[in-house]
C-alpha cells in the first residue's frame, strides 16, 4: 500500500514537469530564420540575448528540424542589409526590430521575395499593408483609440494639449489619430504642439501651453525630449495629467537609467505591465534573469510572442513555404503568449493594451484593454 | 594573589604541547611535568614534590586521576582544552589557557562535594534511563544522526519503573529518565534544573521526568526553555529530590557517568563530602556557595504513585495526555443522559425550527440569531463523538437516533410552516444557506472544537458553545424544510448538503478534541470513526466544486475589474460581472457602462473578445449604462 502511495504521489509529482523537459529528437535538418536590427539599436546585445536562450530552450521544432539564427544590423540602407541577408540562406521567415519608417522601406523587397516578416516594434498603420508582414505589437490607430478613451472616460479629461515631433512618423500618425478619436469622444484638443519649439524657447514654449486651461497632456515624443519637457515642468512646479505612448519606460531606462525616477505618475500605453503574471511556459526564462530582476520587459515579452508564433506556424507547414507560414502567422488563432493567449487576424495581435501607472520605475496596470 | 609554589603538571599526549607554557609560567611555581601513565602507576611517589596536579587531560584521565588525588589527598587545578567545553563548562572555566593557568595555580583551594558510586569519584553528571533532546549524545555523531537518534528516542518514549531509596525515604514509581549531579553545569537546560545545587553543600539532586504523553513531554521542553533560574515552580512532569544518597534499586535501567562510563542498575550514589580540593573561577564558587545544614528536598507531586504507574509503564507513551478516570466518568455520565430522546428536547426543537423559519422569511438575522438560543443540538451531537470515540455502541445509537428525531422534527416544522406562508421570494438569509462551500465545513469543525472542549471543562460547560453549533445546524434545516415545503429540490438539496456538512465536520471535530484531550488513548470504535471520514470525504467533493465556483466567480469580476474593450472604436467599461455556470456553459451577466450603443455585430465582437479568455463556451446577458 505504502509503495503504491510513495508511487501516485511520485508520478503525480513529476506529471507537471513534462512540458519543460520534454527533449526532441535531432532531425539533422535546419530552418533559417533571419533576425534583422538596427545598427544605432543600444539593446541591440540584449536583444540578441534573448532569442539565443529561445534557441537554447525552444530551438526545435515539433519534427526535430533545427532553428538557426542569422542576425544583420542595419547601418544606413536597411533595404540592402535585408537583402542581403535573403542571399545568405533561404530563410523560412524574418523577425524584424526595425521601427515604422525602416520598415516600409522593406516593402517591395518584402513582397517580391515573399518572406514572411515579424514585425517587433514597428506601429504605423501602413506596416500592415505590406501583405507579408505581421505585427506582434500593438498597432497606432488601437493605441490612439485606447488613450483617447481612457483619458476621456476613466480620467473625465475635457481639454487636452498634445506634444508631437513633426520629423517622425509614428509620431505624427498617433497624434493625428488620438486628436481624431478625442474629439470624437467629445473632448477638445486646446492645441497640438510641436517639440521644435522646446528646442528652440523652452520657457516660451511652456508659456504659451498654459496660455488655455488644461487638463492633461498627451506626448509622442521621443526620451529626450520628454525627459527635458518633464524637466521643465518639475522646475516650474507644473502639475499636469500626462499620457504618453508604448515603450516609452524600456527606452528611458536604457538611456536615463539613473533619472527614470522622473517618469513616475504618468500614464503610459503598452504591450504589458511590470505586475502581469507571466505564463507557465514563460516562467522558465526567469531563471536566465535576463534583465536585473528576471525576465521580463516589455521587448522580451513582445520577443517571446514573435517566437512562440512563429514556432506554431512553422509546425504547421511542411517545407516551411512563405505563403503558408505567412498566411498562419497572419491568422493565427490562440497562439500561447508571454502573459496570456493571443491571436492575430490580419497581421494584427488581437491582444491586450495596457494602460498603465508608472511608479517607482515600473509600470503598473491600470485596465487592460482588448 | 599568592601562588602556589609547587605543582605536578599531569598530561596526555594530546596536551604535551602546553609543557612550555608551564614551565615558564610568570607565577613563580615550580611545575614538575609527569606523564599520566607514569602518575597512575605509583601516585604516592609524586607526594614529595608537590601536593597540587595542575591536570590537562582527556576526560577518560581525568577521571583516573580524580580517583587518586581523592585517594592520596591531592588537590587539582584543571587546565582543559579549548575542545573540553564540558569540563569548562562546569567549572566555569575559559577557554584561554594562560588564564585558566592563573586560576589553577592560585593558593585558595576549596573542598568539594563528590558523586560516589562503587568506589569511584564522578564530578559531572549521571543520567538513568532516557530523557530525550536533553541528554548528551554522541559527539561523533553527525546532526543528521543525533537529530534521527532524539527521533527514535522521542516516539519510543516510555515510563520505567523506578524504585529508590533517599537517606530516609522509599519511592516507588514511574519515569522515563532522571539525573544526578551536585551542581549546577552544562547546558542552560541543566543548569535551569539543577539551579538550587551546590558542590558544597553536602548534598546531591536529582530530577525526575515523568511525562503521562509525548505531548505533554513537548510541554515540558518548551516549558524549560524559558524556565528561568528565578522560576520557583518546576516545570510539569518533573520532579526534584535532594538528599545524601540515592539507591536505585530497579534493575536494569541504563545508567551513564560523567557522560564516559555505562552500567546498569541497581546501583547505588553516595555522596562524599569535600571529597578533593581544586581550584576554579570566581564565578563557579559564587554559583556553589558553602552551606551547612541543607535539609532533604522531596518534590515528588507529579511522579505517579505505585498505583497509578502500571498504567503508564504498560506501553509507550501515547501521544495524548490520558484525562483523569474520575473526569471521564463524570463526563462519560453527563453524555450518556445527553444521548438521551426526552420531550423538552423534542419541544425545543420545534420551537427553535419555527422561530428559525420565520426569521429566514422576514430575512432577520436577529430572529435566526433568537432560535439558535433555543436549539438544543449540540448535546447528542456531542455524545455521538464520544460514543464514536470509545466505540460505546449504545451512546451512538441513543445520540443517532436524537439526531434523526431532531432532524425529522425540524423539516417537518419548517416544511408545514413554509406550506403556510406566502410564496415569497427567496430572502437573502435563505439564499446564503443553499450554496455550500468548504469554508461551511471549516465553521463547522471549529464548532466541533469548541463543543468537545466546553463540554469536558466543568468550569465553562454552561458556554455558549451550543450557539455556535446550532448556527450551524438549525438554519440550514430550517431552509431545508422550507425547500421541501414549496417543492424546490435544489434549495433543499443545497441545505440539506450544508446540514450534513456541518453535522459530520462537528462531529468529527468533536470527536478528535475528545481524544486530544485525553478522553481516550485511541480510537476505540474505527468502524464509526471511519465511517464518518468517508462520509466527509464523500461531501467535501460537492463542497469543492461549490469552493470553486465561487473562487471562478471572484477571480471573474476581478478580471472584468480590470479589463476593457474596444470595438469599432467604442470603449466599453464592465461595471458589474455574474457567473453562473450551467453545465459546460458560462452564461455571464454583464453591466456595461460606454458612449454609444452597440450593434450586433459588434455584440458579436465583444463576446469574441470575452471568449478568447476562456476555455469554456460561453453566453452573455448584457444589460447597458450610458455615458453622456
Amino acid at each position: 500500500m505504502k509503495t503504491v502511495l510513495m508511487s501516485l504521489f511520485i508520478f503525480f509529482l513529476f506529471m507537471g514537469c513534462n512540458e519543460n523537459t520534454q527533449e526532441v529528437q535531432a532531425s539533422g535538418k535546419k530552418v533559417h530564420i533571419g533576425l534583422i536590427f538596427t545598427d544605432n539599436d543600444s539593446l541591440m546585445h540584449k536583444r540578441l540575448k534573448v532569442f539565443k536562450v529561445f534557441q537554447k530552450q525552444w530551438g526545435r521544432l515539433d519534427n526535430g528540424d533545427e532553428l538557426v539564427l542569422h542576425v544583420v544590423s542595419a547601418k544606413k540602407d536597411a533595404l540592402s542589409c535585408f537583402n542581403n541577408l535573403l542571399k545568405e540562406e533561404k530563410m523560412s521567415a524574418v523577425i524584424s526590430f526595425l521601427d515604422s519608417t525602416l520598415m516600409l522601406d522593406l516593402k517591395q523587397s518584402i513582397e517580391k521575395n515573399k518572406v514572411p516578416v515579424m514585425s517587433i516594434i514597428a506601429t504605423h498603420s501602413k506596416v500592415n499593408e505590406i501583405k507579408y508582414v505581421s505585427r506582434i505589437c500593438l498597432n497606432n490607430p488601437w493605441q490612439a483609440s485606447v488613450a483617447a478613451a481612457y483619458i476621456r472616460d476613466e480620467l473625465f479629461i475635457s481639454n487636452i494639449n498634445i506634444i508631437r515631433d513633426e520629423r517622425n512618423d509614428f509620431s505624427l500618425e498617433l497624434s493625428d489619430l488620438f486628436e481624431e478619436r478625442y474629439k470624437k469622444m467629445g473632448g477638445r484638443v486646446v492645441s497640438v504642439f510641436s517639440v521644435k519649439g522646446l528646442e528652440n524657447d523652452p520657457q516660451n514654449f511652456i508659456k504659451k501651453m498654459n496660455e488655455n486651461k488644461i487638463d492633461a497632456l498627451f506626448l509622442t515624443i521621443n526620451v529626450q525630449k520628454t525627459k527635458e519637457l518633464i524637466k521643465l515642468l518639475h522646475k516650474l512646479n507644473h502639475k499636469v495629467t500626462i499620457l504618453t505612448h508604448d515603450g516609452l519606460l524600456s527606452a528611458f531606462k536604457t538611456k536615463f537609467p539613473e533619472e527614470a525616477y522622473l517618469l513616475d505618475n504618468i500614464f503610459v500605453i503598452d504591450n504589458y505591465a511590470d505586475d502581469v503574471r507571466l505564463s507557465t511556459k514563460a516562467r522558465i526564462l526567469q531563471k536566465y534573469k535576463l534583465d536585473k530582476k528576471g525576465f521580463f520587459d516589455s521587448y522580451n515579452g513582445l520577443s517571446y510572442d514573435s517566437w512562440s508564433l512563429l514556432r506554431a506556424a512553422l509546425n504547421r507547414c511542411k517545407n516551411y513555404s512563405g505563403e503558408c507560414v505567412n498566411n498562419y502567422m497572419r491568422n493565427a488563432s490562440r497562439v500561447e503568449g508571454v502573459v496570456e493567449v493571443f491571436s492575430m487576424k490580419e497581421g494584427n495581435a488581437l491582444r491586450a493594451v495596457y494602460v498603465n501607472k508608472i511608479k517607482d520605475s515600473k509600470m503598473k496596470i491600470r485596465v487592460k484593454v482588448y | 594573589m599568592t601562588y602556589i609554589q609547587k605543582a605536578l603538571f599531569i598530561y596526555d599526549d594530546e596536551e604535551s604541547a602546553y609543557l612550555c607554557l608551564i614551565k615558564d609560567n610568570s607565577y613563580g611555581c615550580v611545575c614538575k611535568n609527569v606523564d599520566i601513565n607514569t602518575f597512575l602507576n605509583n601516585p604516592t611517589s609524586f607526594k614529595t614534590d608537590a601536593q597540587h596536579i595542575l591536570l590537562s587531560c582527556t576526560n577518560e584521565n581525568i577521571h583516573k586521576v580524580l580517583q587518586e588525588a581523592v585517594k592520596h589527598e591531592y588537590s587539582i587545578g584543571f587546565l582543559p582544552l579549548s575542545k573540553d567545553k564540558d569540563l569548562i563548562r562546569a567549572y566555569s572555566l575559559s577557554s584561554i589557557l594562560s588564564e585558566n593557568l592563573e586560576i589553577a595555580l592560585r593558593d585558595e583551594l576549596e573542598l568539594i562535594d563528590l558523586i560516589e558510586c562503587e568506589n569511584e569519584f564522578y564530578h559531572l553528571k549521571i543520567r538513568l534511563g532516557d530523557i530525550p533532546l536533553i541528554q548528551s549524545m554522541h559527539k561523533e555523531d553527525s546532526f543528521f544522526i543525533k537529530t534521527k537518534k532524539a527521533f527514535g528516542q522521542f516516539l519510543s518514549l516510555k515510563l520505567f519503573n523506578y524504585d529508590f531509596e533517599t537517606s530516609n525515604k522509599e519511592i516507588k514509581t514511574a519515569a522515563s529518565g532522571l539525573m544526578i549531579a551536585n551542581h549546577a553545569h552544562g547546558s542552560s537546560i541543566v543548569n535551569a534544573l539543577f539551579k538550587d545545587t551546590s558542590m558544597r553543600e553536602g548534598k546531591m539532586s536529582m530530577i525526575l521526568v515523568s511525562p503521562s504523553s509525548i505531548l505533554q513531554y513537548i510541554y515540558f521542553l518548551s516549558s524549560i526553555f524559558h524556565f528561568s533560574s528565578e522560576s520557583k515552580k518546576l516545570p510539569e512532569s518533573v520532579s526534584f529530590l535532594k538528599s545524601e544518597k540515592f539507591n536505585i534499586l530497579s534493575a536494569d535501567i541504563p545508567v551513564r557517568l560523567d557522560n564516559l562510563i555505562d552500567k546498569s542498575s541497581p546501583i547505588c550514589f553516595e555522596l562524599k563530602k569535600e571529597a578533593v580540593k581544586i581550584n576554579a573561577s570566581t564565578e563557579f564558587w559564587e554559583k556553589n556557595p558553602k552551606r551547612s545544614n541543607e535539609k532533604e528536598v522531596s518534590k515528588i507531586s507529579a511522579l505517579p504513585d505505585e498505583k497509578e504507574r502500571v498504567k503508564y509503564t504498560k506501553a509507550h507513551l501515547p501521544f495524548f495526555a490520558v484525562a483523569s478516570a474520575e473526569r471521564f466518568k463524570e463526563l462519560f455520565l453527563i453524555l450518556r443522559d445527553d444521548a438521551k430522546i426526552n420531550s423538552q428536547y423534542l419541544m425545543l426543537m420545534f420551537l427553535s425550527t419555527i422561530l428559525a423559519t420565520i426569521g429566514l422569511f422576514a430575512n432577520s438575522a436577529a430572529v435566526v440569531i433568537g432560535a439558535m438560543v433555543l436549539a438544543p443540538l449540540m448535546t447528542p451531537i456531542v455524545a455521538f463523538a464520544m460514543g464514536t470515540l470509545r466505540g460505546e455502541e449504545e451512546m451512538l445509537r441513543y445520540a443517532l437516533y436524537k439526531i434523526a428525531l431532531g432532524v425529522f422534527v425540524a423539516l417537518s416544522a419548517s416544511a408545514l410552516m413554509s406550506m403556510l406562508l406566502p410564496q415569497i421570494e427567496l430572502t437573502s438569509e435563505l439564499k446564503a444557506r443553499i450554496n455550500p462551500t468548504l469554508l461551511d465545513l471549516g465553521v463547522a469543525i471549529f464548532s466541533g472544537i469548541a463543543a468537545a472542549y466546553t463540554k469536558s471543562h466543568k468550569s465553562i460547560r454552561d458556554s455558549l458553545a451550543g450557539v455556535a453549533i446550532a448556527v450551524a445546524l438549525v438554519p440550514p434545516l430550517a431552509t431545508a424544510g422550507i425547500g421541501l415545503g414549496r417543492g424546490e429540490f435544489y434549495v433543499f438539496y443545497g441545505a440539506f448538503l450544508l446540514f450534513f456538512t456541518n453535522l459530520i465536520g462537528i462531529s468529527l471535530a468533536a470527536t478528535i478534541t475528545f481524544q486530544f484531550l485525553g478522553f481516550s488513548n485511541a480510537v476505540k470504535s474505527k468502524k464509526s470513526l471511519i465511517a464518518v471520514s468517508l462520509l466527509l470525504a464523500i461531501i467535501t467533493y460537492p463542497l469543492y466544486l461549490s469552493y470553486h465556483d465561487i473562487i471562478d466567480k471572484y477571480e471573474l469580476n476581478l478580471i472584468l475589474k480590470q479589463n476593457r474593450y474596444l470595438v469599432d472604436d467604442k470603449y466599453i467599461i464592465i461595471k458589474n460581472a455574474n457567473l453562473v455556470h450551467k453545465g459546460d456553459i458560462d452564461v455571464i451577466h454583464l453591466k456595461l457602462l460606454l458612449r454609444d450603443a452597440l450593434n450586433r455585430d459588434e455584440l458579436e465582437q465583444l463576446k469574441q473578445k470575452i471568449q478568447l479568455g476562456s476555455k469554456r463556451k460561453i453566453y452573455l446577458h448584457i444589460e447597458t449604462e450610458y455615458i453622456l
